[in-house]
């Protein structure tokens, strides 16, 4: 009985989160769509979370890249004696998935948690009711900007990654498996076409939103100071993480089925 | 004008308010008195529509929001201004842009002189037009309600909500924010509603006085209606007594 009633309670609790989830999402969308966004905060939000996360997301894709090539380097000199397709290996690994997932996995750490903390303290020092009492809507004042700077910069920040990542490899390439760049450029170019790269960037773009509505969700919904902002945060990231690895999974699906990048 | 009929709200297996009724009439201060826990911010957020009641309806003036939309809701609560517990002032911005917010959003026609009128409300809080450029965090506590006041008052609204004002500060300190409520209450001829349990604050500035207990208003009068009540929850209430009707859950240490 005990076992059926806390089932039944984490049902409710699970079907209530999503529904508030959804009026979350169709609010913010309703107010994109009828242009109600405020380019200066817009903006604000583009800068905090694309250009202050460029040096890292490029430090961790340059090393990706270089790890990348340096692995299936070595690992097919041991199988074929010669570090051959080291620049399809990267490029594609990377353009399809490594760019985008770890890139939202950067972004979900530095910019996810920042959202979930400054809502969630905005909660809970009654900043959001002051919005309300001042006028504003703290959906179309907060959550907006940061919708649209992370499904704009999300992707951005992935393209850039991509050919940090790529360059990575072939530093790589050139300096320690002595393969000749032209070589390295033309393996990238033969297998990584534009379907490739835009299944990567299309799934960055949703990745960007999985993101942005569990922080700002995370944020406007938590409660119990600040215990509670701090664990709302924590959460906040590692469902963003989880939900970004397992919607990969079937993201990728679909757009192979629809032929982008299959 | 603001009446409330059979107002009910519970939180999970906590009903807080079980049935209130209530009117505050044009032009008066009134105070919502009784112990920690019993609802008071709970009842005044429901007046501005911060929390919808699970039961009982509110109306301002002829005005019936309890199931009004959004934007109907918005453009009541904008008559509003409200001076939260722990002020809720903005941390990323300055105390001018905290007190400019709701200028900007509620009045554009202030817009142009916005640095002017910024000063203007600082100085009827007694505060100095130079701490526009502070941040938040450089104020002291008295500081921040003074300007959460002066946010709150920005914009001319014609109710203000105040939510525990004197709560947190010292004796003295208390009693600058009452002049400021008497002040602002006779400068603009505004309607109040006050919650606290700071007595000396509520005899002060209030027309009439309303005590909640168990989510209901038991008793309700002027300051010496109050004062002189035979009401014994209100009585001991009043005078501060741990012996009486209301019963406190506290721990003894042996």
């Amino acid at each position: 009985m005990i076992i059926v009633s806390a089932i039944g309670r984490l049902t409710l609790d699970w079907s209530e989160s999503l529904g508030r989830v959804a009026i979350m999402v169709r609010r913010t969308a309703a107010a994109i769509v009828r242009g109600q966004w405020m380019p200066v905060l817009t903006v604000e939000q583009m800068n905090e979370i694309g250009v202050a996360s460029f040096p890292v997301v490029g430090l961790t894709s340059l090393f990706t890249g270089m790890v990348l090539a340096f692995q299936s380097g070595f690992s097919f000199m041991k199988v074929f004696n010669e570090p051959i397709y080291v620049g399809s290996v990267v490029g594609l690994s990377l353009v399809k998935e490594l760019g985008p997932v770890l890139t939202a996995m950067v972004i979900s750490g530095r910019v996810g948690a920042s959202i979930t903390a400054e809502l969630g303290t905005m909660n809970v020092t009654e900043q959001l009711d002051a919005l309300y009492t001042l006028g504003t809507n703290p959906v179309r004042y907060l959550a907006v900007p940061r919708f649209l700077a992370m499904m704009v910069m999300v992707p951005i920040l992935t393209a850039l990654a991509n050919i940090i990542g790529v360059t990575g490899g072939f530093i790589v390439a050139v300096a320690q498996l002595r393969i000749p760049g032209g070589v390295y450029w033309e393996e990238v170019r033969t297998f990584v076409d534009m379907g490739d790269v835009s299944h990567g960037l299309i799934k960055s773009f949703f990745f960007g939103l999985i993101m942005v509505t569990t922080s700002c969700y995370m944020g406007f919904n938590c409660s119990g100071g600040a215990e509670g902002v701090g664990k709302a945060t924590t959460r906040a990231v590692v469902i963003s993480m989880v939900l970004i690895l397992v919607g990969d999974y079937f993201l990728s699906a679909i757009l192979v089925s629809l032929g982008i990048g299959g | 004008m603001i009446r409330i009929e059979g107002l009910e709200k519970s939180f999970g297996r906590n009903k807080v308010l079980r049935g209130v009724d209530l009117e505050i009439k044009e032009g008066e201060t009134l105070t919502i008195m009784g112990g920690s826990g019993t609802g008071k911010s709970v009842l005044i957020k429901h007046m501005v529509g911060l929390l919808t009641p699970d039961k009982g309806r509110i109306w301002v003036d002829d005005v019936e929001i309890t199931n009004l939309g959004e934007e109907e809701l918005q453009k009541v609560q904008r008559r509003f201004g409200y001076l939260f517990q722990g002020a809720a002032l903005f941390d990323s911005q300055t105390v001018g842009e905290n007190i400019g917010f709701g200028i900007k959003h509620l009045r554009p026609d202030l817009v142009p002189r916005l640095k002017e009128v910024v000063a203007e409300k600082l100085e009827l809080v007694g505060l100095k037009p130079e701490i526009a450029d502070l941040k938040p965090s450089e104020l002291s506590g008295g500081m921040k309600k003074r300007v959460g006041l002066a946010r709150a008052i920005a914009y001319e609204p014609d109710y203000i909500l105040y939510d525990e004002p004197t709560t947190g500060l010292d004796p003295i300190m208390s009693d600058v924010i009452n002049d400021l409520i008497l002040g602002v209450q006779k400068k603009l001829g505004v309607t109040s509603v006050v919650v606290t349990h700071d007595m000396n604050s509520a005899y002060k500035i209030s027309n009439r006085m309303a005590m909640l207990y168990q989510g209901k208003v038991v008793s309700i009068g002027t300051p010496d209606e109050i004062r002189n009540t035979t009401n014994p929850l209100v009585k001991q209430f009043v005078t501060g007594s741990s012996q009486g009707p209301i019963q406190m859950q506290v721990r003894t240490f042996e």
